[in-house]
């Protein structure tokens, strides 16, 4: 009860500017959201963070929004049988105890260190993840983008060890757009461990691999769910580089562990009060609208692409996160008064705010681009056959 | 305002059947949206006061994220239709 009463007075007075504020960026989350398949809260909680939202109540009212938009797109992939379930079931009983750690963890750093401790906890979680993953993703732009054009400078001939996904894009031309899905190598080295007892067949990977190799994914994806909500970023990356599954089954089944995770998560954070369903609801609002924009937007656009956008996006944010490490050191008194001034401060806050902004801005920038520039070239065509 | 409104009519009468349908259900659920948060909005401190009580009162924020996401959702769904904006396969499936 204590500590619902301090926490009533950390809550937001939502005015019109709040309202708009957190609307546009539930548009543009949900812009990226959709385009991407999963993650847009990584964009949500700082965002939420950045006008002065606890980094708690951010995290569980993220959690809220999201468990039921997870259980509407994972009832359609499994209505689409893109989902492992088995897959989904081994590693979402990890998850869930992952979700349960965290969220005591953060509980726990709250409770002794206040809002500045645990909005430093969750940034430094941000910093650190935006940066592998993102950076896992340019590497793997960059690599695609070789590639591709070594391919158009050899030979036609696909490798025999590939998998294909083909796509078209608005003039239905599908001849530029073959790109090659590899299982990485320490996917096939995972795949040839044998430890007996542990071994499980999944079908969508089409190997055996051991639960060892699957609970510490799990348990990882939970942590990192109940601590920045974005579990898949851990979770998808896992599922398609360690594990070797394919990109639409490994964001399929995520989505249906993403909802396991968000109720689990939304009622332990409920239960301490931490939820703020006003914030949840006027994000979701925006969310949706953009999900499903984002979602029509990824049609229109080559594979690559979207990994273009979640590299871009990561790696500016990262940089956003980075710039209030400074400030909640000497909210935390690590860093004294007299070692940063208040203007420094300030500066600092103004300049992750408009950090955020620009990657909210870059990323919805490229989709709305590609979806109007996709639309056109469609309507063009139509036009040309009649 | 009102040619406004008899414009807007007379649009949706010569709609195809398929499309005036549509249009029907995304203002039907636009408006059942706009009620949800207008009593979310309207009552900000009753709200805070129950949802953040914790302990079986966790449900309620649970019960209303998911009240909101069926009713607002299909809304969100079907809001870009009616203005034709689709994926290219699903617009090549029905061509």
């Amino acid at each position: 009860m204590h500590e619902m009463a301090s926490h009533m007075n950390a809550l937001i007075n939502l005015d019109t500017a709040n309202l708009a504020y957190l609307f546009i960026l539930g548009f543009g989350g949900g812009l990226l959201c959709g385009f991407m398949g999963a993650g847009g809260a990584f964009i949500l909680t700082p965002g939420m963070m950045g006008i002065g939202i606890p980094a708690l109540v951010a995290v569980a009212s993220n959690m809220c929004l999201s468990f039921p938009k997870a259980l509407v797109g994972s009832l359609k992939r499994l209505k689409y049988g893109l989902v492992d379930m088995k897959l989904a079931a081994i590693l979402g009983v990890s998850t869930v105890a992952g979700v349960l750690v965290g969220a005591d963890v953060q509980n726990k750093i709250r409770a002794a260190f206040g809002d500045a401790g645990s909005n430093l906890y969750v940034s430094v979680a941000f910093i650190v993840i935006l940066a592998v993953v993102g950076g896992i993703f340019l590497k793997d732009v960059l690599k695609t983008c070789v590639r591709n054009c070594n391919k158009d400078n050899a030979s036609d001939n696909p490798p025999d060890d590939a998998s294909y996904n083909v796509t078209y894009n608005a003039s239905g031309d599908a001849s530029k757009n073959v790109e090659v899905e590899k299982v990485t190598r320490l996917a096939r080295w995972i795949q040839s461990v044998n430890i007996p007892g542990t071994m499980v067949y999944f079908k969508s990977i089409d190997a055996k691999i051991s639960v060892l190799f699957t609970i510490p994914i799990g348990f990882a994806t939970g942590m990192m769910a109940a601590t920045v909500a974005v579990g898949g970023f851990v979770g998808i990356p896992s599922m398609m580089y360690v594990l070797g599954a394919p990109g639409l089954i490994a964001s399929a089944t995520e989505l249906v562990i993403a909802f396991v995770v968000g109720l689990g998560g939304s009622l332990t954070y409920a239960m301490h009060g931490m939820v703020d369903i006003r914030l949840a609801m006027v994000i979701l609002a925006g969310s949706l609208l953009g999900t499903q924009l984002g979602a029509i937007g990824s049609t229109y656009v080559r594979p690559y692409m979207v990994k273009v956008v979640m590299a871009v996006t990561m790696l500016t944010v990262m940089f956003s996160r980075l710039l209030m490490v400074p400030v909640y050191l000497s909210q935390l008194g690590v860093i004294r008064g007299n070692e940063i001034s208040g203007s420094v401060i300030t500066g600092l806050k103004s300049t992750s705010f408009a950090i955020m902004v620009l990657a909210l801005l870059i990323g919805a920038f490229i989709i709305l681009k590609a979806l109007v520039k996709g639309l056109l070239i469609e309507r063009t065509t139509v036009l040309n056959r009649l | 305002m009102k040619n406004h409104i008899n414009k807007m009519i007379m649009t949706i009468t010569t709609m195809p059947m398929r499309r005036r349908k549509l249009c029907f259900k995304v203002m039907l659920l636009g408006v059942a949206s706009i009620l949800l948060y207008a009593v979310l909005l309207s009552n900000q401190q009753a709200i805070n006061d129950y949802f953040l009580r914790g302990g079986t009162y966790a449900l309620l924020p649970i019960l209303t994220a998911i009240i909101f996401s069926l009713v607002y959702g299909l809304f969100a769904g079907n809001f870009w239709s009616l203005f034709g904006i689709g994926s290219i396969r699903s617009k090549r499936l029905r061509r």
